[in-house]
Order: C-alpha cells, then sequence, then structure tokens
C-alpha cells in the first residue's frame, strides 16, 4: 500500500506540478500562515505567503516532520501539541541540508489565529527565535450557536458570525494591513481586493458543485486521495485565476468521470467519511479497504467544507472577508456548530460509516462521535496526530478499522 | 481562631460552606470587582474531589486539562452550591468547558465573557463591551468603583505577602490559601482578614530551597504541601491561583470598566524573579503551557525543571 495513494484524475497531478512550480519562483520575505488566516490580503498586497499547515504536508509527506519536531524540541518547545501548526518553525530551526523543495524561503511575518493556548504559544516563539514579525488575531467566542449555519452563512454572515466578532476581526485587519505595509513596503488597495474576493467565491461555487455531484453519485467515481489535494492546493492560492481555474477544472474532471460512469470500487459496498485532518504522510491508507471491503472514503472535510464554509457574498470587502475568518474554527471544531454539519453532510453523502481521527487539539471531538451515532451512522475513533507519522501505529489502525468494518457496519 | 487559621478554613471549606450569594465563576479573568458591584459574591469554582469524573474526561478529551473535565463533572451533577456561572476566555480549557457545557446542560444559567488578551486597541474596545454585557446580565454595575475599591485594600496588601513568602515566612500551601480565600470571600472581609493574618505571620525557619513554581495552575494545595513536606516552599508561582490573584491595582479613578480592562486584559500578569529552584508543573491535557518555558528561562536567566508528578516534583527540588 503506498503512503502517496493512487490518484485517478490529473487535477491533483496538475495541482502539485503547480505548486513546486509556484514555490520555486517564491523569493522571500514571505509571510508564513495559519490556514485560517485571510490570505486575501496577502494577494491583495501582492506579498507571496504560504500556508503553515500546507506546508507542514509537505514536511509529513517527505517524512522529515520527526526531525523538525526533534529540533523544537532541543530548544524546550513541546513537540506533541499542535504539531501540524509548530512544523513549520521546526522546519526552519532544524539543522537540514536536504529540506523539502529547497525549504521555506525567508519568513518575514507570522501569521495565525489565536484559538489555542499552543497557537499563542508557537507565534511567540517565531518571535523569539527568528527575525519575523508576528500577528495573531485573536479568536472570539459567540454566546449564540446558529441553526444550520452552512445553509444562511454565504449570504447571511453578519447574523449567523455576530456584528461583535467581525467588528474586531476587521479592526483587527486593518492593523495587519498597517503592519504589512510597513514591513513590505506596499500600499494597500481595497480596489485590488474586490476581484480576488470575487474569484475566491467563484472558486468556491466550483467546490459546491463537484461536493454535490460526488455526494449524488454511487459508485463514488473518485476518493478523497483526488480529492484532497485536487482541492486544498488551490485554497491555498484563494483568489488567484490559477486557483479558480483549477477548481473548474477539477469539477469538469469529475463530472466526465461520472458520465463514463468511473468507480474507484465497481463493487462499492461501503461509504465512509473521514473527518478530522488529512493523514498526509499515508494517503494509501485511505485506499487500503477498497479491494477486500469495497470500502471507499468519499468524504473529508476538504472538499466540504470548501463547498459549506467559504463562500461569502454582500456587504463591504474587508468585512466579507472578516467573515470568511472569525468564526471559521467553529464550523470544524466547535459543539453545537460542526457536530450538526457532520450528520448533514454523512447523509448527503449517504455514508455508511465514519473514521474520526481524534487528535488533543480535536476541540468538538465527542460531540460530532456522539451526534452521527445518534443518527445511526457508526464511528470509529483513531486516536492519531494527522501530521507526526511517530505515533502512527499502521497494524494497530489497519486493524480497528478491518474489524469496525467487519463488527459495526452493514455486510453487502 | 488565627486569622491564618480563618482563611485556611475559608480556602479549604469553599464549596461546602459557601459565602452567600455566591455567582460561580470559572477562570482567571472574571473581575470580581463587577461580581461584587452587582450584590453577589464570586466564588471561583475548581474541581471536587468525590465527583466521578468519567463522562466529562469523555466529553471534553485529552486535550482539555483536567482541572475543567472536573469542573464540567461538578456542574453537571450540581454539586456546587452556585445558581448562576459566568465562565470566561483566560484559556482555551475554559473555551472548550462552555462551548460543552452550554451543550449538555442548556438549562444552567451561564454566562460567558469572552475577555480577549492581545496587547490591541481593537482587543481594549472588543473587551469593553463584553465587561458592559456581562453588567448587564448581573443586573447592573451597581457601585463599581465602590467594589473597585475594596478589591484595591486586598492587591494592596500583596507585596507585602510576596515579601513574607521570600523570607520564607509563610509555607507554600498556606500562601495558597491565603490567596485562594480570596476567591471565595466578599473583599472587604478579604482585605481585613488577610491583614492580620500577615501581621500575626509567625517566625519559622528558613525553607531549604526556595522554588518558583511556573506552568499550569493549582486550584488546590496538594504539590505546594508535596514541597513543603521537602523542607523547601514555594515562594512565588505565574499560574492563575497564586500571587497574580492580588497582582497590580485596578485604576479608581475614570471609567470603571476602562479600567477593569487595563487591569484585566494584559498578560502575563505576575513576572516573578527567579528563586533558588525553578520547577514547570505540566498539569495532564495541558502541555500547550510548555511553549512559554524558552521565553521564561530567557526571562529569568535559570534552567526550569518540569514536573508531571510528585515524584518528579521532588526530585526536581530536592
Amino acid at each position: 500500500m503506498s503512503a502517496r495513494g493512487v490518484k485517478r484524475l490529473a487535477a491533483p497531478a496538475e495541482a502539485m506540478q503547480h505548486q513546486r512550480e509556484w514555490f520555486r519562483s517564491l523569493r522571500g520575505p514571505i509571510v508564513l500562515a495559519d490556514a485560517d488566516v485571510p490570505h486575501e490580503l496577502f494577494r491583495a498586497l501582492e506579498i507571496p505567503y504560504v500556508v503553515n499547515q500546507w506546508w507542514a504536508s509537505i514536511c509529513a509527506a517527505k517524512q522529515k516532520a520527526p526531525l523538525y519536531l526533534e529540533a523544537l524540541r532541543a530548544r524546550g518547545y513541546p513537540d506533541d501539541v499542535d504539531a501540524y501548526s509548530a512544523i513549520g518553525l521546526g522546519s526552519v530551526l532544524a539543522e537540514d541540508d536536504d529540506p523539502p523543495w529547497g525549504g521555506l524561503p525567508p519568513v518575514g511575518l507570522f501569521a495565525t489565529q489565536r484559538w489555542s493556548d499552543a497557537h499563542e504559544g508557537i507565534a511567540g516563539a517565531w518571535a523569539a527565535e527568528t527575525d519575523a514579525a508576528t500577528f495573531a488575531f485573536e479568536k472570539a467566542v459567540d454566546r449564540r450557536v446558529p441553526e444550520r449555519w452552512w445553509e444562511r452563512v454565504a449570504d447571511e454572515w453578519e447574523d449567523v458570525i455576530g456584528s461583535e466578532r467581525l467588528d474586531l476581526m476587521e479592526a483587527e485587519m486593518h492593523e495587519l494591513v498597517g503592519l504589512l505595509e510597513a514591513r513590505f513596503r506596499r500600499r494597500f488597495d481595497v480596489e485590488r481586493l474586490v476581484p480576488i474576493l470575487e474569484l475566491a467565491n467563484e472558486q468556491q461555487e466550483w467546490s459546491r458543485r463537484t461536493r454535490d455531484l460526488l455526494a449524488a453519485t454511487s459508485p463514488a467515481p473518485i476518493d478523497v486521495v483526488d480529492s484532497i489535494p485536487a482541492v486544498m492546493i488551490p485554497q491555498w492560492h484563494r483568489g488567484s485565476v490559477w486557483a479558480r481555474d483549477a477548481a473548474r477544472r477539477f469539477h469538469e474532471e469529475v463530472e466526465a468521470a461520472v458520465e463514463r460512469g468511473d468507480a474507484v470500487c465497481p463493487d462499492e459496498r461501503l461509504r465512509l467519511m473521514w473527518i478530522g485532518r488529512g493523514l498526509w504522510f499515508n494517503l494509501g491508507f485511505y485506499q487500503h479497504f477498497q479491494e477486500r471491503h469495497g470500502a471507499v472514503f468519499v468524504w473529508s472535510m476538504y472538499l466540504a467544507i470548501a463547498a459549506d464554509g467559504y463562500p461569502r457574498r454582500g456587504g463591504e470587502p474587508l468585512r466579507q472577508l472578516a467573515a470568511r475568518f472569525a468564526a471559521f474554527s467553529d464550523f470544524l471544531g466547535m459543539p453545537g456548530w460542526a457536530d450538526p454539519w457532520y450528520v448533514a453532510e454523512a447523509k448527503r453523502h449517504r455514508v455508511d460509516g465514519v473514521v474520526h481521527l481524534v487528535a488533543p487539539e480535536s476541540r468538538s471531538a465527542w460531540f460530532a462521535t456522539q451526534a452521527l451515532e445518534d443518527a445511526g451512522i457508526p464511528v470509529l475513533e483513531l486516536d492519531a496526530d494527522n501530521a507526526d507519522a511517530r505515533r502512527w501505529d499502521e497494524a494497530a489502525f489497519v486493524g480497528a478499522l478491518e474489524r469496525f468494518i467487519e463488527e459495526r457496519l452493514p455486510r453487502r | 481562631m488565627s486569622a491564618l487559621a480563618e482563611l485556611r478554613g475559608v480556602y479549604r471549606e469553599r464549596f461546602a460552606r459557601p459565602p452567600e450569594r455566591a455567582l460561580g465563576v470559572v477562570g482567571a479573568d472574571v473581575p470580581r470587582e463587577l461580581v461584587e458591584a452587582s450584590g453577589h459574591v464570586a466564588l471561583r469554582l475548581a474541581p471536587l474531589a468525590d465527583v466521578d469524573r468519567s463522562f466529562a474526561d469523555r466529553a471534553l478529551g485529552r486535550g482539555v486539562g483536567e482541572a475543567a473535565r472536573g469542573i464540567l463533572a461538578a456542574l453537571l451533577e450540581g454539586a456546587y452550591p452556585v445558581e448562576r456561572v459566568v465562565l470566561c476566555h483566560d484559556s482555551d480549557h475554559t473555551v472548550r468547558l462552555y462551548t460543552a457545557l452550554r451543550r449538555l446542560a442548556p438549562r444552567l444559567d451561564l454566562w460567558f465573557l469572552d475577555l480577549l488578551h492581545q496587547p490591541r486597541a481593537t482587543t481594549d474596545a472588543y473587551d469593553r463591551a463584553r465587561l458592559a454585557e456581562l453588567a448587564g446580565w448581573l443586573g447592573g454595575a451597581g457601585d463599581l468603583p465602590g467594589a473597585i475599591a475594596a478589591g484595591n485594600r486586598a492587591r494592596a496588601l500583596g507585596p507585602r505577602l510576596a515579601a513574607l513568602r521570600r523570607e520564607g515566612r509563610i509555607a507554600g500551601a498556606d500562601a495558597l490559601a491565603l490567596l485562594g480565600a480570596g476567591t471565595a470571600l466578599p473583599a472587604a472581609r478579604y482585605a481585613e482578614l488577610l491583614e492580620s493574618a500577615l501581621a500575626d505571620a509567625p517566625e519559622r525557619p528558613r525553607p531549604r530551597a526556595s522554588v518558583l513554581l511556573l506552568g499550569s495552575e493549582h486550584h488546590d494545595d496538594a504539590v505546594y504541601a508535596s514541597v513543603d513536606e521537602t523542607g523547601a516552599a514555594v515562594v512565588a508561582e505565574t499560574h492563575g491561583w497564586g500571587e497574580s490573584l492580588l497582582a497590580g491595582r485596578v485604576d479608581e479613578d475614570g471609567d470603571p470598566l476602562d479600567a477593569l480592562v487595563r487591569h484585566y486584559r494584559p498578560r502575563p500578569r505576575v513576572e516573578p524573579d527567579p528563586a533558588d529552584v525553578q520547577v514547570a508543573w505540566i498539569a495532564p491535557g495541558d502541555e500547550a503551557v510548555a511553549w512559554s518555558l524558552p521565553a521564561e528561562r530567557r526571562r529569568l536567566g535559570r534552567e526550569i525543571a518540569v514536573a508531571r508528578t510528585l515524584d518528579e516534583l521532588r526530585q526536581a527540588v530536592a
């Protein structure tokens, strides 16, 4: 079983090829930004940025994460707390004469959103250990829990997210722009942001169509080994023409595959959902169960959140952008927000079972598992870290999933 | 009964013999002044030894500290003598406790004070609005200036307590009790008792070694007492149940809500000097606190031992 997994479409390979060429063209100083930070600002300011979690996934895929985590431990930092967000720092601190893709260019600013205590520590470590400036957005918490946010947030974001949180993040974006203008000698023009937001929405609209098409199609024409890279690499270039077109080409490929009647598993007997971050060092795990059990991983959060969590329409540009991120981690990890969405997606995709990657920082794991089980959808929880292969026990997890399939999922 | 003995008793019995009109608070950022101004007494909640925590461990998971899981368990069991509870954004543990609690116990009368901490005017404005909302929920800000003044009378005793501790005149566990009693008493009464307890501080043999305790929080005195037993003594700490409770002073002129933001928003509230031994206690589920240790090492210019068990702690202070 190859750690990379077998890809069926051109989209992931094209996206990866683009990623290599783009990364080779990068010149520092860059911004290294966490996934839930408004990248569109950097694009509007024409400042090169790399997404911290994407870079960690490359380091993990190249089996470098252990070396980079060890570099953190050597300086007294924890190597087992939110590793996915810390590997980037380890990659610039480690002694490595063969870094993935030549290594990160110099980082001028590290940007994060402070929703876990570790995020604050990681930003502090960047400031202490490197010459990078840092900016941490607050993660405000709303006392309300809106019903079925995914059906409303694209257009009714002022109400769903709450004006107080939007006021705060919009004001913080002005502060970040000031820091970026000074640090990178650029001038922000909101008019440049408008087409970026439009392209971003078009991109997510293509993702929504792809999600809906895959949800409605059995047997599944592709699995998550194709969809994850095909949707996430363009997501890290959100607001660019390339990313919008990549999402469209991905949709067209899936549409063609459906028309041809392609099937990952012609005798597909089980449709599985993967909740949690992707296994970057071991995408092959998702395909291990196809042959013997006809079990296909048809869902991961990446395509679905692109469809439901990213689109925002109307309003002032900066406020619309603030609305994309002020509640983003609530969608995927806050009780009352995340668990109903997972159940709705499980039903939309007619899944038979869920494999739930539970790490310490998984914020609503019990609630998601409980809600799915209450909805009659069996869940297997795997306690592991998606980016740190040192704690991945292949035999144990394959065995656990085999037993789950045989003991808890319907026999067809 | 001596003032020290009385404060020890308040600290140990704070949930069995709560103050009148107690209102539960969770976390280090709920301004006691605002609660007292509304006619209540803030009772800061901590885990209860005799409450089963197994469900709470599953619901919150191992990424949340044991203390927060213990408080969830006790709240779900109705084990605290309070009807209303305010939680805050002092840490991710408290946020995850709140967001779970509002789903698991929708009938509990909860409020979440989203007081944030980035050192920016944008956060100050956000925090002030959240304090005003809390005042409304509490039934109005009442005599907030008066409550601030009463709180400051206790804060004014902070330096004296710190000095006595550094001189070894107060055992570690007693110091934690003197500080913790303030989380379960009206400010005026607390200041009165604390003043006389410090005035009567008995002579004690100097501890074999002074210890600065960093890292996770200590809602009970198990670790402190364990250090005392070795002949050493915790003389200062950075966590939220320690000297930070009395740190600083809330401005008594100008807008009182602004004054509360200026006091509760900045962190850290205390930066103690090095002691003979520096130990970071890391509680289960609170591993993220280790991210702060390299910066503390640089600030203190000293090595910091890490302890996760009482045995490791005893070795560190041996």
